[in-house]
């Protein structure tokens, strides 16, 4: 499978899956319309039947229509369960709210690398033997700026394991993000490709043939919604994750090892 | 202490105090990127973590690392300019006690 590499490409698509869904659920609506408009067959329409067909016309006419009229409320049935699929499929989309931006989330990770490129840089200029005077300054002020380095690169190294938590997180947040919400909308447009057509022949077949095809387009969406409603588990059990993540990210700060009283320290050399 | 002694020290305070000089200047460089480049745009979470509180959760760390990290430029750009400031009069102290009779 092919994932899209911007946000534009990402957008276009999943904003296109609600207006998709609803296309589906309007077919339906036509189709249970269609089906409303089979009426008992009665005298007047036998006798316009009668007029224009022969007697076998008119029999095979009654007969077709007498079927329609003991099978229809078994096609109003699937069409009923297609539609109350399709409204769910809907629904569930809905709940997801919308994909974010996570192209923006990898820009954010990548910006968070050049903190981390930074600051990791500055670990060895702090590190042992960095500084000259700490060796050749032996008053009681030297023997004070001898300790700073150590102190000053603790502090430092305390605020190290939150880039990385930042940068990976913003950066596997966005992949899966993209996954997740690429993978529904490619089996939403599969689905609505099978769907509309299935549809649209329901609409302009022979009415005989409506109890199999409603079966078929209730199937068919029955089955994109337990698919759908997987993805759909996948994409809030992965948010969850993500924002556990942070949650413990922001727990973590807490932790203010390295830091004088939550602040950088002060390097006391006077 | 001798005369030589004096002068290393005073050479090796200057030299620390540019490494501080060049250390605080890549926590600030750091720190900008920080500021101008992290900051989270709206909607940049999908609609359930944020629901979550993720958006919340990152700015409360960013604003934390952000003053964490200024504190610690200003504390490595004050180093450097305590060390000058000592290296300066070490040399004048020394250069008043060279001139005394």
């Amino acid at each position: 499978m092919v994932y899209p590499t911007s946000q534009s490409e990402f957008k276009s698509s999943t904003d296109k899956m609600k207006p998709k869904l609803e296309e589906v659920t309007d077919k339906i609506t036509s189709c249970k319309k269609k089906t409303d408009e089979v009426k008992p067959p009665g005298g007047l329409l036998e006798a316009v039947v009668g007029a224009v067909f022969p007697i076998a016309g008119i029999y095979f006419g009654v007969k077709q229509i007498e079927y329609l009229i003991q099978n229809n409320p078994e096609v109003k049935k699937k069409l009923e369960d297609a539609q109350d699929a399709a409204e769910e499929v809907l629904a569930t989309i809905l709940q997801l709210e919308s994909p974010g931006n996570p192209f923006m989330m990898k820009v954010l990770a990548d910006n968070w690398d050049a903190v981390n490129a930074k600051l990791t840089g500055v670990v060895a200029p702090l590190g042992d033997g960095a500084f000259l005077a700490t060796e050749t300054w032996t008053d009681t002020m030297g023997a004070r700026y001898a300790k700073v380095p150590a102190v000053q690169l603790a502090a430092l190294q305390s605020l190290l394991p939150h880039l990385e938590s930042m940068r990976t997180l913003m950066r596997t947040h966005a992949d899966t993000i993209i996954q997740l919400w690429w993978d529904i909308y490619e089996e939403i447009l599969d689905f609505v490709i099978t769907a509309l057509p299935l549809a649209a022949n329901f609409l302009k077949a022979n009415p005989i043939k409506w109890l199999e095809m409603a079966g078929t387009i209730a199937e068919c969406i029955a089955a994109v919604l337990t698919t759908i409603k997987d993805m759909v588990k996948l994409v809030f059990d992965f948010t969850k994750e993500s924002n556990g993540q942070i949650e413990t990210l922001k727990s973590a700060s807490s932790d203010l090892t390295g830091t004088y009283n939550g602040a950088w320290p002060p390097a006391r050399i006077s | 202490m001798s005369e030589n002694d004096v002068n290393l020290v005073i050479s090796d305070l200057r030299a620390d105090a540019t490494s501080w000089d060049a250390i605080s200047a890549s926590l600030n460089e750091g720190l900008k990127i920080m500021t101008d480049n992290c900051t989270l745009p709206f909607m940049t979470f999908d609609g359930l973590s944020f629901a979550l509180g993720a958006e919340k959760s990152y700015e409360a760390t960013l604003t934390q690392m952000k003053t964490l990290l200024g504190g610690g430029v200003t504390e490595t750009a004050s180093i450097a300019t305590k060390l000058r400031a000592t290296a300066d009069n070490m040399a004048a102290t020394d250069e008043a006690a060279t001139q005394r009779p």
